[in-house]
């Protein structure tokens, strides 16, 4: 027993030394090993797909002044995945962008004083798809916001200048200002006193028509799903109007007037009332005449058709 | 003992730790600069052929969205591409006779997914089988699905890139449809350069709905599959429908398994020439053949006509798109026919729903809308009703003039007027000869096709 003690500790001793060389050598080994960090890993920008002139408008018009990168060549999983989506034409994607900035990015500059507001807030990456997303209820999804990070606009490959479909980019600009109206209450809430405006809120909202919502108080179908869905759908149509049927589009002030019931009916005045409390967000929130960018986002879209 | 096993233990950590072995260089390169040699090496097949490539895409006979798997009719898509070393990519395709000619440029990339990935990453023509939107698919599935094609294919051969030849498999990663990519020679490309997808035109240069071919063994006739995307053969020896999945080529039309008619397995129709009416082709790439327009099915079902008619009652017939005439699919575009506040779901013939009093009931021949608080037929009062009658194995429509306010708008009025001649354009003759009813591959669906030019076809289901 004895000699057994005593070697243990001789091993004790012998070991710790081992073990502190050990310990010293394997640091030095380890510190041998270089991290490469020159180039970037493959999938994470260290594999190129070409640089085109779509690529160039993007880093100039978008990337520098607003710090938004945008994803228009399709990479596998980017969106839902067991949907039957596809990726945008190139073509469409620079007139899509530049319509999108004229008319939903251009008013809020000119409303803040500059870039700064949108820079801070718009999500940091755009991702475009040429087709809708079909959902099995018969809804499609023109346009997703992923936390506030993120953006989806779908439909690119359908957009055009012209007045006559100018629905397509009015579906476009009402999707850009939806996200960004939950990107604005994601930063900052809106008061808890807008659900109670109209609190009959569904998940059956798509078998609603507008026309019928609009007489219940709600802007849209879409508005009847949740009180954030209300709050940014107001937004959206007050900015840039909305769905009337399926190619048809009006402006807020045109669907308050026709399809609400009109002044002083119930539907009117809680819209009226949900406008109100909008209007007062803006200003709180954010510090913006929400009228004065109504009017601003007005002007610049009756300028962008052909 | 126990202290000896924890220095133990803290010995080989710290070697493991430091384990050169460990990392996962291989010949002295990491993961990432393999990813990227094996990558390019992809990248590199593809664009090195100097002649391009030609690829044809098999479906697996399902479609894919949001998770639900529906059943597809198989479909096959033959394209021409030259790839090159700036990730665009050029094609032709035998989608349709304008994308069977013109070139278009898009973008590919190879991706490190689970499996490494051809993806067509900006819209091309291999989309367009794909578009979720059936207006532009043409896809008999309806919105959300395309044909069940792909546009991200994974390689398949499980070989590395280096060792890939001349055919290289592919797997779509959606929907599993499978693709073969063959290098095309010289001459290949010299065809497909100057005369496109030439069977695809050639064959359909000949409008007619019956295509009658002559010199094998019996004549048959190659009627449209379900979307168009294959063709029913039928001959009077062998009453029984054969569909089959067929590939157009420059010159041939290859049929995707050989089909037998009176004894004779004819596999493909090949150096297709258009004499200006009918078109010449040699069976088996042999036996010369003639391939010719027909105004009549070569084996009409008996008494189909009547029994179409009597299983609408109750279970109304829908049609998504409206007549295909002369070549074009949906010709007067109803699919995108308008009514205030509803949304168009289908064309609907409902026999014997329309009580005209007196004991007479006539049948809504109509475009039906959803979204409507109303009767839901915003043009039926107006010319959406018909009287029919089943004359020599043929549905015969004399549509009525409601005189109700709507008024109907040109493609709807076109439509009707195919509806009342059973033609698709002047003279129209002092009776109409009606509509022969023929049953479609999957014994359910119907098409109604002009029996006075044979021009004009709309497809006919149960919802």
């Amino acid at each position: 027993m004895y000699t057994f003690k005593h070697a243990t500790m001789k091993l004790t001793i012998f070991s710790k030394a081992l073990l502190i060389l050990l310990l010293a050598g394997g640091w030095s080994a380890c510190k041998d090993e270089k991290l490469n960090i020159t180039t970037p890993p493959v999938g994470l920008g260290g594999d190129s797909t070409g640089t085109t002139p779509t690529d160039v408008f993007i880093h100039d018009n978008l990337t520098v002044p607003y710090n938004i990168a945008v994803y228009y060549k399709w990479q596998p999983g980017m969106l839902d995945f067991p949907y039957d989506i596809v990726p945008p034409l190139e073509a469409q994607v620079k007139p899509a962008l530049e319509a999108l900035i004229a008319v939903t990015f251009k008013p809020y500059n000119d409303q803040t004083g500059s870039t700064a507001f949108l820079r801070k807030y718009l999500p940091k990456t755009l991702k475009l798809a040429g087709t809708a997303q079909y959902e099995s209820n018969g809804t499609i999804i023109l346009g997703q916001a992923e936390g506030g990070t993120a953006m989806l606009l779908y439909e690119i490959n359908k957009f055009t200048r012209q007045a006559k479909d100018s629905a397509i980019l009015k579906d476009m600009g009402h999707t850009m200002h939806h996200e960004f109206g939950h990107i604005l209450h994601q930063n900052i809430m809106y008061p808890v006193t807008f659900r109670s405006i109209t609190p009959a809120y569904t998940g059956n909202w798509f078998n609603v028509t507008d026309q019928d919502a609009r007489m219940e108080g709600f802007i849209s179908a879409y508005a009847e799903s949740d009180p954030s869905e209300d709050f940014v759908e107001m937004i959206a149509t007050m900015l840039i109007g909305g769905r009337n049927g399926l190619s048809g589009y009006d402006d807020y002030e045109k669907i308050m007037a026709e399809q609400t019931g009109g002044p002083g009916s119930e539907s009117y005045n809680l819209l009226r009332a949900k406008e109100a409390a909008v209007v007062d967000y803006f200003a709180s929130a954010w510090k913006i005449d929400f009228y004065a960018l109504q009017r601003k986002c007005r002007l610049e879209l009756t300028g962008y058709f052909q | 003992m126990k202290k000896i096993l924890i220095y133990l233990l803290c010995i080989s950590a710290v070697l493991a730790g430091c384990d050169r072995k460990s990392d996962l260089n291989i010949d002295g390169k990491s993961t990432d600069q393999r990813l990227s040699e094996a990558l390019a090496t992809y990248q590199n097949k593809l664009a090195d052929a100097p002649y391009g490539w030609i690829l044809t895409e098999t479906t697996a006979g399902s479609a894919m969205n949001g998770g639900v798997s529906v059943t597809a009719p198989r479909a096959v898509f033959s394209y021409y591409m030259k790839f090159d070393k700036n990730f665009k990519v050029s094609m032709i395709s035998d989608f349709s006779p304008p994308t069977s000619t013109t070139f278009n440029t898009s973008s590919y990339s190879i991706k490190a997914t689970q499996r490494p990935t051809l993806v067509f990453d900006t819209y091309s023509y291999v989309h367009l089988p794909c578009d979720p939107d059936p207006s532009v698919s043409n896809s008999p599935l309806g919105g959300g699905f395309g044909w069940g094609t792909d546009f991200e294919f994974a390689f398949a051969d499980n070989i590395s890139a280096a060792e890939l030849g001349d055919t290289i498999h592919l797997s779509g990663n959606l929907n599993n449809a499978k693709a073969i990519l063959v290098k095309a020679t010289q001459e290949e490309q010299t065809i497909f350069t100057t005369t496109g997808f030439g069977a695809y035109n050639t064959f359909n240069k000949i409008l007619t709905y019956f295509k009658r071919v002559t010199g094998g063994a019996e004549a048959f006739e190659m009627t449209p599959g379900i979307g168009g995307r294959s063709v029913n053969i039928k001959s009077p020896s062998n009453r029984q429908l054969v569909n089959v999945a067929c590939q157009f080529t420059a010159r041939s039309i290859r049929f995707e398994t050989p089909v037998t008619i009176a004894g004779q397995s004819i596999s493909s129709l090949d150096d297709l020439v258009w004499n200006g009416g009918t078109i010449s082709a040699k069976i088996n790439g042999t036996a010369a053949a003639n391939i010719a327009p027909a105004l009549s099915p070569i084996a009409p079902e008996p008494g189909i006509a009547l029994a179409f008619y009597n299983e609408g009652f109750d279970n109304p017939w829908l049609a998504g798109p409206g007549f295909h005439v002369n070549g074009v699919d949906d010709a007067y575009n109803i699919l995108k026919l308008t009514y205030p506040g509803g949304n168009y779901l289908a064309f609907v013939f409902y026999p014997g729903l329309v009580n005209g009093g007196g004991g007479r009931f006539f049948d809504v021949l109509s475009p039906f809308f959803t979204g409507l608080t109303d009767t839901g037929y915003p043009y039926l009062f107006s010319g959406g009703v018909a009287f029919t009658r089943v004359a020599s194995g043929r549905l015969v429509f004399v549509m009525l003039d409601g005189g109700d306010g709507v008024v109907n708008p040109p493609g709807l009025l076109a439509t009707n007027t195919i509806f009342d001649t059973g033609k698709v354009a002047p003279p129209y003759g002092s009776s109409s000869q009606g509509f022969y009813i023929v049953r479609k591959e999957n014994g359910t669906s119907y098409d109604m096709v002009t029996a006075g030019d044979a021009l004009g076809w709309m497809t006919w289901a149960h919802p």
